[in-house]
């Protein structure tokens, strides 16, 4: 059971300890469009430092689109090395399901390990997925960031779409 | 809208203040298991103390897996609050009626609301890893203090050796809202 920071009596409230408080967005604030590709690589616009031997959530609220239904949409993510944790993916059914259409498809519901790819079928219509991270960074400091590429590499646009987020909130 | 704790001008900033204004998140970094059963069991990691005449927002995100590869053992949920308590539980997974599910990845959605005592059933297997599943509820706290306890099990006990597990990495977040 854990809240950060840690506030007892006679402590001393600095900018730093309210700032640690408080639950941090990042929102990526242009598109990003990728097309030849089928190897996840880091989308630098959905990334944030975090501390070490520290507990986060991160919440990502991801909005892609393409012009063709072929592609589909591969994601990942990276964190510091020694990082343990859960993740949760929530999303359009993987590709080859009985997927429709962005309003009205199959999903997944599934875990998968941070650093693996998953697969969601892309349709031809912006759509989102929810992906939830719990963290616990161990001795190296780095950084949480957002990974994705196309599931089949095609010469048309895959869009990350601009004002994707994430949310972060320090635990412990 | 309900803001907890209220904030008044001229009023002292203490540390209590300041902790009362975090939600409390509780992460597992252990898997438990229930075996050969149907009656929900205790969650001991997933537990929160609440107040009594106190209102929580309390958000439950849930990893899953089964020993059996058996398509549609279930995972059965509930929720433990105080004598006196209520709330309403909105739940996302997999559905509860076979047919409906084949996998993790391409399943028909369950997105219903129940109240926090009310069984509520994820289909799922256990050949392709772990299922996420998320509850949430605002939960007003009757005469009583007590916890907020997540609960499991199978949802028909699968005989003996056959389990499910809350997996590590599973958390749940519980905000003061008045």
């Amino acid at each position: 059971m854990t809240v950060y920071p840690t506030w007892r009596a006679g402590k001393k409230v600095s900018a730093e300890l309210l700032t640690e408080q408080q639950t941090h967005i990042v929102i990526a604030s242009s598109n990003l469009i990728r097309s030849n590709t089928a190897t996840p690589t880091s989308d630098m616009a959905l990334s944030f430092a975090l501390a070490v031997d520290a507990r986060y959530i991160v919440e990502a609220f991801i909005a892609f689109d393409a012009v063709s239904t072929t592609p589909d949409i591969t994601v990942s993510w990276s964190v510091p090395s020694g990082t343990t944790g859960g993740r949760f993916c929530f999303g359009a059914a993987t590709p080859g399901s009985t997927f429709t259409d962005e309003t009205n498809g199959r999903v997944t519901v599934r875990s998968q390990s941070i650093g693996s790819n998953t697969n969601y079928t892309q349709h031809d219509n912006p759509q989102s997925i929810t992906e939830i991270l719990s963290l616990i960074t161990s001795s190296t400091a780095g950084n949480v960031v957002f990974q994705w590429s196309q599931s089949t590499a095609t010469a048309s646009n895959t869009t990350r779409l601009a004002d994707s987020y994430l949310r972060i909130e320090r635990v412990g | 809208m309900s803001t907890y704790p209220a904030i008044y001008s001229g009023q002292h900033v203490t540390a209590q203040l300041l902790s009362d204004m975090q939600p409390l998140t509780i992460m597992a970094t252990t898997d438990q298991t229930v075996t050969n059963t149907a009656t929900v069991q205790n969650d001991t990691t997933l537990t929160a103390p609440v107040s009594a005449g106190a209102s929580y927002l309390v958000e439950i995100y849930i990893l899953a897996s089964s020993s059996s590869n058996t398509l549609n053992q279930g995972f059965k949920t509930r929720w433990s609050i105080p004598t006196g308590s209520s709330g309403e539980r909105a739940r996302f997974g997999s559905p509860n009626i076979a047919g409906n599910y084949t996998s993790r990845v391409n399943t028909n959605l369950q997105a219903a609301a129940r109240d926090t005592g009310t069984d509520t059933t994820y289909l799922m297997t256990g050949d392709n890893g772990a299922h996420a599943f998320f509850e949430s509820a605002v939960v007003l706290i009757g005469p009583n203090s007590g916890n907020v306890v997540f609960q499991f099990a199978q949802a028909t006990a699968g005989g003996a050796g056959t389990s499910v597990a809350r997996k590590a990495g599973s958390f749940m977040r519980v905000q003061r809202i008045a």
